[in-house]
C-alpha cells in the first residue's frame, strides 16, 4: 500500500506519531509539573495497612493457562475464516466444504472440551 | 519508505537483544511484544496486511500472554547469570541457527521479482488484495494442508486440556433440584 499513490497507511501513522506524543507529554507533564514530595510512607508497599509478609509473584493455577492456550486454537480459527470469506465467491465446491469440514473437527474439540468440564471454573 | 524498512528493522534487533540482556523477565516479555509489533509492521511495509494483522492479533493477543503466563509461573525473581560457559554455548548454538536460516533463505528467495528493472514488472498488475490472494490459493489449490492444519489445531486443543486439567477432582457444581427440595427446620 506504501507503493501505491494512495497512501492509505498514512491515518495509522498520524494517529501513531499523535499517540506518542501524548504519551510523552503526558509523562513529562506529570513529572515536571506536579509536586513530587516523596517520603518513606508513600514509597512503601501498602497492603491494608501492615507490612506486605508474602511475594507480589506467586505461583497460581494451571488453568489460567488452560483457558489461554483454548483461546489461541480459537483465535486462529478465526483467523482462517477472513481470507475464506473474503475470497467466498471464487472459491471451488471443495473449498467451500473444506471450511465446513474445518469447523466441524473443531467443533469435535469443542465439545470434548465442554463434556470434560476444562471450561468450567469449579 | 527505505527509511522506515531501516528504521523498524534495527529496531527489531534492538528489541531482540534487549529480551536477553534485560534482567527482569517481565521486563524481557514487553520486549518481546515490541519486537512482534516491528515484525508486524515489517509485513505491513511489504503489502502483505492481512498477514501482518493477523500476526499482531496471534503473537502480541495471544501468545505473548503465553509468555507472560510462564514467567509468572516460573516464579523467578532475578536470575542472575554468571556462568561463561553456557553464554558460549548458547552463542555457538544462536550462530548454527542463524547459518541455517541465511542459508535457506537465500535459496528460497534468489530471486526478487521488486527488483526486475523492466517497466512491466509483478506489482503494475497485481489488484489483488494479500488477503484474497491468500483465501483463493489457500482453499482452491492447498484444501489438504488445511485439513490438516484444523487436525493439528484439534490435538493441540485435546493435547493442552489432557495436560492442565485434573480429572480426578469432583467437579463441586451444584445439583439444583437436591438444591431446591432442602428442607430447611
Amino acid at each position: 500500500m506504501f507503493l501505491t499513490d494512495s497512501n492509505e497507511f498514512l491515518k495509522v501513522g498520524i494517529f501513531f506519531i499523535v499517540t506518542v506524543i501524548i504519551a510523552l507529554l503526558i509523562i513529562s507533564l506529570s513529572l515536571r509539573v506536579g509536586a513530587g514530595t516523596p517520603d518513606t510512607e508513600k514509597l512503601s508497599a501498602y497492603e491494608c495497612g501492615f507490612d506486605p509478609y508474602e511475594d507480589a509473584r506467586n505461583h497460581f493455577d494451571v488453568r489460567f493457562y488452560l483457558v489461554a492456550m483454548l483461546f489461541i486454537v480459537f483465535d486462529l480459527e478465526a483467523i482462517f475464516f477472513f481470507p475464506w470469506c473474503a475470497s467466498f465467491s471464487y472459491l471451488s465446491p471443495e473449498g467451500f466444504f473444506s471450511m465446513i469440514d474445518f469447523t466441524i473437527e473443531l467443533l469435535i474439540g469443542y465439545i470434548y472440551a465442554w463434556m470434560v468440564g476444562a471450561l468450567e471454573w469449579s | 519508505m527505505e527509511f522506515l524498512y531501516f528504521y523498524f528493522s534495527f529496531s527489531l534487533i534492538f528489541l531482540c537483544s534487549l529480551v536477553f540482556l534485560v534482567d527482569n523477565p517481565v521486563h524481557s516479555v514487553l520486549c518481546l511484544i515490541l519486537a512482534f509489533l516491528n515484525a508486524a509492521i515489517i509485513l505491513l511495509l511489504l503489502e502483505v496486511d492481512f498477514l501482518g494483522i493477523a500476526f499482531m492479533v496471534i503473537y502480541v493477543g495471544a501468545i505473548a500472554i503465553l509468555f507472560l503466563f510462564c514467567v509468572m509461573m516460573l516464579n523467578i525473581k532475578r536470575y542472575i547469570f554468571d556462568e561463561k560457559g553456557s553464554y558460549l554455548i548458547s552463542s555457538l548454538l544462536g550462530f548454527i541457527f542463524f547459518l541455517e536460516t541465511f542459508i535457506a533463505v537465500f535459496k528460497v528467495f534468489s530471486y526478487f521479482p521488486e527488483d526486475d528493472d523492466s517497466e512491466f514488472s509483478f506489482f503494475t498488475f497485481d489488484s489483488l488484495d494479500d488477503i484474497n490472494t491468500m483465501g483463493q490459493i489457500l482453499y482452491n489449490y492447498y484444501v489438504s494442508c488445511f485439513l490438516i492444519s484444523g487436525l493439528v489445531l484439534l490435538v493441540a486443543m485435546i493435547g493442552s486440556i489432557v495436560l492442565t486439567l485434573n480429572f480426578t477432582s469432583r467437579r463441586k457444581s451444584e445439583l439444583i433440584y437436591r438444591q431446591l427440595a432442602r428442607f430447611v427446620k
